[in-house]
């Protein structure tokens, strides 16, 4: 058997805060139908109005909920039940940037949010497994006019391919085209810390940038150990508003 | 209770080295968000270093304060924020 990257999940922590005052961190998500998993594939290019279809025709008891910013910067929220194969129309809101993209249930196709009409895939949520939502970090974090902000949040990578165990894990930061964050794992595998409050740096965590790389502790992951990851945001003063990303990476090898 | 430096050396750290045409390195890295090459791509488009991390980590205090350094093998400039306990 082969571990497959699809098998390798990046998830939330416990505690996915909104501002500088929540809680942080903590164990690794599951959800109600699953777990969240982060990323969203593509940001709008432009603001855009939105809309959400299923693969399967019995998709027809959930709602969906983005939440995102307007072209103007405002945190707006919009939930649409879902109609299965037809696409539903968030038309309330012209979203300019995806924060979440989330389910209240569980469902039986994969779930695609999309720029309408028909347009670029934004996110999807897989039918398997079955994801609660899909988040982006560092949501509703500003720069200040005078001095420098630096956040920390926390994501786990899962090892989810049953009956192998992935040799020599390593974690990496492949791509920071900002320059604005950097990443330190925790000691220990499935680690539960948290901190009061994304402003507060996690104790005993290393942050490096995108050359160095970092072996998970043990040297192994076993199905359904996680290894989690803090990620630094630093925001000089006076920093603009932009639409950014980084990339992160948990590779390794796999005994035949 | 575990000592701070057992705390770092528990996390093997390597330096990734230098890219092998940085000239073309900047462009790869962006294909590479797009979905163009895959992630993998990093390391194959780099010259090996290997460089133990934590060594350098280790040099300086666990003051939390932020230090752009220059690796000793390959000559790379990284930066890394040191912890605090």
């Amino acid at each position: 058997m082969t571990i497959l990257a699809s098998e390798l999940f990046a998830q939330g922590a416990t505690s996915d805060p909104i501002d500088d005052f929540s809680l942080t961190g903590g164990t690794i998500f599951v959800g109600i139908t699953g777990s969240n998993y982060f990323g969203i594939t593509t940001q709008p290019a432009v603001a855009s109005v939105l809309e959400v279809l299923s693969d399967d025709a019995g998709d027809t008891n959930d709602n969906i909920t983005v939440v995102g910013r307007d072209s103007g910067g405002n945190v707006q929220t919009e939930t649409v039940l879902m109609n299965g194969l037809s696409a539903v129309i968030l038309g309330s809101t012209v979203f300019d940037y995806v924060q979440s993209f989330s389910i209240d249930g569980g469902y039986l196709g994969n779930i695609t949010l999309r720029i309408s009409v028909a347009g670029v895939t934004v996110a999807t949520l897989p039918i398997f497994p079955q994801m609660q939502k899909r988040v982006t970090m560092f949501k509703n974090s500003f720069s200040d006019a005078l001095v420098p902000i630096i956040r920390y949040e926390k994501m786990h990578w899962r090892m989810a391919s049953s009956g192998e165990t992935l040799v020599s894990p390593e974690v990496e930061l492949i791509a920071d085209p900002s320059s604005r964050i950097r990443q330190g794992i925790t000691v220990a595998k499935n680690d539960s810390t948290s901190i009061v409050n994304r402003r507060t740096v996690p104790p005993g965590v290393t942050f490096v940038d995108d050359s160095v790389a970092q072996a998970v502790p043990s040297g192994l992951m076993t199905a359904g150990e996680n290894i989690g990851v803090w990620y630094e945001q630093n925001l000089p003063a006076g920093d603009p508003a932009n639409k950014s990303t980084f990339t992160s990476q948990l590779s390794g090898q796999d005994i035949p | 209770m575990t000592s701070p430096i057992s705390i770092i050396k528990a996390v093997p750290r390597f330096c990734k080295g230098q890219p092998m045409n940085p000239k073309t390195f900047d462009q790869a890295k962006r294909d590479m968000v797009r979905g163009l090459i895959p992630l993998s791509a990093d390391k194959a488009l780099r010259i090996p270093c290997g460089y133990d991390f934590n060594k350098t980590i280790l040099s300086y205090p666990f003051d939390g304060a932020d230090h752009n350094v220059i690796c000793p093998r390959c000559g790379i400039e990284t930066s890394f924020k040191s912890p605090i306990f």
